[in-house]
């Protein structure tokens, strides 16, 4: 990772406020040769986003994380090709999908990953959806909220600590496989809680 | 066509499968196979999955704390690497690593290897300092709001901070104060973002901005052009489509072409008076007729104040009912009648004792400026009580006002000490609600962070029920539950000598004996019994300050 400390840069737009977060036209000026403050604040507001596009592709943690870095990288090289009469996130998932492609071709010996017509139908399928997104993360923080709260620290250790389900599992006096399906209830728990709390985008027949 | 429970589930295992790297070589082409031939599978797999992906988000960005005991804060050594530092590092980096590449370019550093630079292999330096970087990053503040809709999930009162970002109103007019100095009067359906202290830019919406010497220049852009004042106040109004129109009221502003690489740096300057037309297609006419768009700031003071009585006659309604409450213990609603009264009586009817002692604390106006409400600021003011009696559930409820967090801990309501029994309710500096109660060892009862720096300065209402009968303890921020809490073995509370927005410890010499709230309440109850989730959101929709 790259970390370069420079306090020198006074950066406007970093964190997710609540109201910042929102599905936006992107309101972009006309980009510059070098990333500027308005690439950082479309990247940081997007962030999310384009992390959670690439996420759908890629079911594995480490792996995402890997390319929604590099995917950062390409943004910053290909700025100025970016037209700012565009949305800045369907560039980027655009540039995103690339990406993963890349990746899976490089990677493909030791996994299974998805063949390459049904990883477009997948971000196809979103690309309509991308707006809905950012509303998404706020109504499933909503029904985060509205577990009980050993479920959501069950969550917490098995999606942000660094023990395994395995470690997990050790810990709680459980099978890993009672852990992972505790795992998939509550996801598609959430999922339902998620659904319910979007207003139906379902049109005609 | 809606699929069977039974197909959707088969799908899930397959997914699962997948996500947890044991999937087999044919459940995978299954998967795919699904995949590929059913639209309405690959929804609810990208509904499953965002939901995965989701959860990693929220568990990184998330710092509730790893069990329920109370660990005193130290100042965190280690950087942890959440996701939004991680972003902010490697947008840092980004624009860190352009900088250094342009100046190596410039400076004829590159050796003309004919390689970009290997950005990965830059010396890496510790952020060490990024830990204490203040919470806040406000540019602005939130000072009026009347008639508001919001078209953003969260509910912005004025008083509120606020960050870089969008603003975006179904209806109503608010006022924004910019740190800058500049000022704006933004008129709904708009949506406005906040850009810096002296750039905002405007997608639709009326605004009226008001700049004085200090903040010169002051930009709002639009899609068409941008508008910078070089002093004093103009009208903006922007329909959805990009049309739109500007006129100076007073002083001077210039326009400018967004796109600085075709048109020449201004196109025009107004003068006091002159305003013009535009339109998605680039052209720009001279208005003829003046015409103001929008209320101006006396306008719209007034309007904030009849809402505002509104809201307090609805309070009043509402506080009315409460005193008659049965199983009200003590109910302060801080509504004396005198500067000079020392007493904060118990209103609830018939009241015979609870009355409380204010030690220090000064009167001020609450949620509405016809409210009246206490002030804790120094670390001696207080409000002492005696509750008499043993209560199995208990629910406590205020109205408060946090103006900073000094220390860890801030006081709610804590008794004297922390005997069997005894509850004791503070906040914590992250923005945790918490109700500790002694049951032998202190059992501790941490919500998740759920004030922000927005919070700040803003009027909140607070609940937390002890529910012995269904054994859990639950908070509540602004009429919602935010979290539940499983009671192991419930027991009565009893609260005795207590105090209200401090604390005296006995025989306590531990680090964290100032609990001092800073801060305003103007209103407090305390309940014998455990409210239903209805009755804390009638409560909070009631007297809430802004509607």
């Amino acid at each position: 990772m790259l970390f370069i400390s420079v306090r020198f840069l006074h950066l406007r737009t970093i964190t997710d406020m609540d109201h910042s977060l929102e599905s936006q036209p992107d309101t972009a000026a006309a980009p510059g040769p070098v990333p500027n403050e308005q690439f950082v604040s479309l990247l940081a507001r997007h962030h999310s986003l384009i992390r959670g596009f690439i996420g759908t592709l890629l079911p594995h943690q480490t792996d995402a994380e890997d390319v929604f870095q590099q995917t950062c990288l390409v943004l910053w090289r290909k700025w100025n090709t970016f037209d700012s009469a565009q949305s800045f996130s369907s560039w980027a998932c655009g540039i995103a999908f690339y990406e993963v492609k890349n990746f899976q071709r490089v990677q493909s010996r030791d996994r299974l990953y998805f063949s390459d017509e049904v990883l477009s139908l997948i971000a196809e399928h979103q690309t309509n959806t991308l707006p809905e997104t950012d509303q998404q993360k706020q109504a499933l923080e909503d029904c985060i909220q509205k577990l009980e709260g050993e479920n959501r620290q069950l969550i917490l250790d098995c999606y942000h600590s660094q023990r395994t389900i395995k470690e997990v599992a050790a810990q709680l006096g459980r099978s890993s496989d009672a852990i992972y399906k505790k795992l998939s209830r509550l996801r598609l728990r959430l999922m339902d809680c998620v659904r319910q709390s979007l207003p139906s985008v379902e049109a005609g027949s | 066509m809606k699929k069977t429970t039974l197909q959707n589930h088969q799908l899930i295992q397959l997914i699962d499968a997948f996500l947890q790297g044991d999937i087999t070589p044919q459940e995978h082409a299954e998967l795919e196979r699904q995949l590929k031939e059913d639209p309405e599978q690959r929804q609810l797999y990208v509904d499953y999955m965002r939901v995965h992906v989701g959860l990693s988000t929220w568990a990184t960005e998330t710092n509730e704390s790893e069990d329920w005991i109370p660990h005193p804060t130290q100042p965190e050594q280690h950087t942890k690497l959440g996701t939004p530092r991680f972003l902010l590092l490697l947008v840092t980096s980004l624009v860190a690593a352009t900088l250094l590449l342009s100046l190596a370019y410039y400076a004829g550093w590159n050796t003309g290897s004919g390689h970009e630079p290997l950005i990965a292999e830059t010396p890496v330096s510790q952020p060490e300092s990024e830990t204490n970087v203040p919470k806040t990053d406000h540019i602005a503040l939130l000072t009026q709001a009347v008639g508001v809709e919001w078209d953003t999930p969260r509910n912005l009162q004025p008083g509120a901070g606020l960050s870089a970002g969008w603003l975006k109103l179904k209806r109503g007019t608010i006022q924004v104060e910019l740190i800058s100095g500049a000022s704006v009067l933004i008129e709904g359906p708009a949506a406005f973002e906040l850009i810096s202290p002296l750039k905002a830019f405007c997608q639709y919406g009326k605004v009226r901005a008001s700049v004085p010497e200090q903040a010169q220049g002051f930009t709002i852009e639009t899609s068409r052009l941008n508008v910078v004042d070089l002093g004093t106040e103009f009208t903006l109004s922007l329909d959805a489509t990009g049309n739109g129109q500007v006129q100076v009221i007073d002083g001077e502003v210039e326009l400018h072409s967004p796109d600085q690489k075709t048109t020449r740096p201004n196109i025009q300057n107004l003068k006091t008076g002159e305003g013009v037309q535009f339109d998605q297609r680039g052209s720009i006419n001279r208005l003829t007729d003046v015409i103001l768009p929008l209320l101006n700031p006396e306008e719209l003071s007034h309007l904030a104040e009849q809402q505002q009585a509104q809201q307090f006659t609805r309070w009043q309604e509402q506080n009315a009912a409460l005193k008659t409450d049965p199983s009200l213990i003590a109910y302060y609603d801080f509504e004396e009648s005198s500067n000079w009264l020392r007493t904060l009586k118990n209103k609830k009817h018939d009241a015979s004792s609870a009355d409380g002692a204010i030690v220090g604390c000064q009167w001020t106006s609450g949620r509405w400026p016809q409210k009246r409400a206490l002030e804790f600021k120094r670390t001696s003011d207080r409000v002492r009580l005696h509750v008499p009696g043993e209560y199995e559930s208990l629910t406590l409820m205020a109205w408060v006002r946090i103006e900073g967090f000094d220390r860890w801990l801030s006081s709610l309501m804590l008794t004297d000490g922390y005997n069997a029994g005894n509850p004791h309710w503070q906040l914590s500096d992250k923005g945790e609600i918490i109700l500790g109660v002694k049951t032998g060892p202190g059992k501790n009862f941490f919500s998740p962070v759920v004030l922000q720096p927005t919070d700040l300065g803003r009027w909140i209402h607070l609940a937390t029920v002890y529910d012995h009968r269904n054994k859990e303890v639950v908070h509540y921020l602004d009429g919602v539950p935010v979290s539940h809490h499983k009671i192991e073995n419930p027991i009565p509370l009893v609260i005795g000598p207590a105090e209200i927005g401090n604390w005296r410890p006995q025989e306590h010499t531990g680090e964290h004996s100032i609990r001092s709230l800073n801060g305003r309440l103007d209103e407090f109850a305390l309940f014998g019994r455990a409210l239903s989730a209805e009755e804390i959101l009638k409560l909070y929709q009631s007297g809430k300050p802004n509607s």
